[in-house]
């Protein structure tokens, strides 16, 4: 009976706590520089009543595509105490004079379970650089 | 009396007329922040069973579990995308296999099953999705763990 063992420990195992939790704000940013970077601070909250790890990452604002461009910082991976909330700093770099560059960054539980669903939360976040005056 | 008990005398009088007027008013203020955030949450991961026939696992077959997902909002009512759900299980029988999710939610959402992706556009603050998942195979599957995975998006 693996096939049946497997599922039914991962929804025992959520009877006690949620299996997957997360959440994220704001949910939409934006800023403007006069440089090359600018930072977002984002919240990442853990509703869990025990610490818990979850991962950020940025992806592009319309597709999954990976954003290079995009720093995260403590870093990727963050822990948090239970029912508490931290902020993580979000830089984006080499901004172009005039670009407008648009992305998501994504929280959600560093522990991917077996299950159904894969929850996260998105914020998307946009960032002007202006450009030199003539 | 001398005038420096005239004087005391004054001040304890003046220092009764004050404690017996009214207190100044005073403003009581509780503040508070809201971050505009979403959460959600997966109570239940959801379990597949196999038709009677053997052709469909599905969370709606006998034995199986619908997975149900719980959003709190705050700030506006945010967009909730399911991707295009996937197959995972040993090739053989996923390989040709159909693959669909469908949910409903207490607040009105209702998505009939797909293979593609689909959103729920600024429902509700708060909300729970129930979500079913089967794999189709007309020749069966083989013996092994089968899941399908749809990635939930909460944002705006």
């Amino acid at each position: 009976m693996p096939a049946i063992r497997a599922p039914l420990a991962a929804l025992l195992a959520c009877l006690a706590a949620p299996c997957l939790a997360v959440g994220l704000g704001p949910l939409k940013k934006e800023g403007i520089t006069d440089g090359p970077r600018k930072g977002f601070y984002l919240t990442v909250i853990n509703p869990y009543p025990g610490a818990e790890t979850f991962r950020a990452y940025a992806v592009g604002v319309a597709d999954e595509m990976a954003q290079p461009r995009v720093h995260i910082l403590p870093g990727a991976t963050i822990s948090i105490g239970g029912k508490q909330s931290r902020r993580i700093l979000i830089v984006a770099d080499d901004l172009q004079p005039g670009e407008t560059y648009a992305f998501r960054v994504c929280a959600a539980k560093a522990e991917v379970m077996e299950g159904m669903i894969h929850a996260r939360v998105c914020s998307k976040l946009s960032a002007r650089r202006v450009a030199p005056r003539a | 009396m001398s005038s420096r008990y005239k004087t005391i005398a004054r001040l304890a009088l003046a220092s009764l007329a004050a404690q017996s007027s009214p207190a100044l008013a005073e403003n009581v203020t509780l503040s508070g922040t809201l971050l505009n955030s979403c959460l959600l949450s997966l109570s239940v991961p959801g379990v597949l069973a196999p038709s009677s026939d053997g052709t469909v696992l599905s969370s709606e077959n006998s034995g199986g579990v619908a997975a149900t997902l719980a959003l709190v909002a705050i700030g506006g009512a945010p967009t909730v995308t399911f991707a295009a759900p996937s197959p995972a299980g040993p090739i053989a029988s996923t390989s040709g296999a159909t693959t669909q999710i469908r949910y409903t939610s207490l607040q009105g959402a209702s998505q009939s099953y797909t293979s593609s992706a689909s959103s729920r556009v600024g429902g509700a603050l708060i909300d729970t999705f129930t979500v079913h998942g089967r794999i189709a195979n007309s020749n069966g599957f083989a013996a092994g763990n089968y899941s399908v995975t749809t990635v939930v998006t909460c944002q705006q």
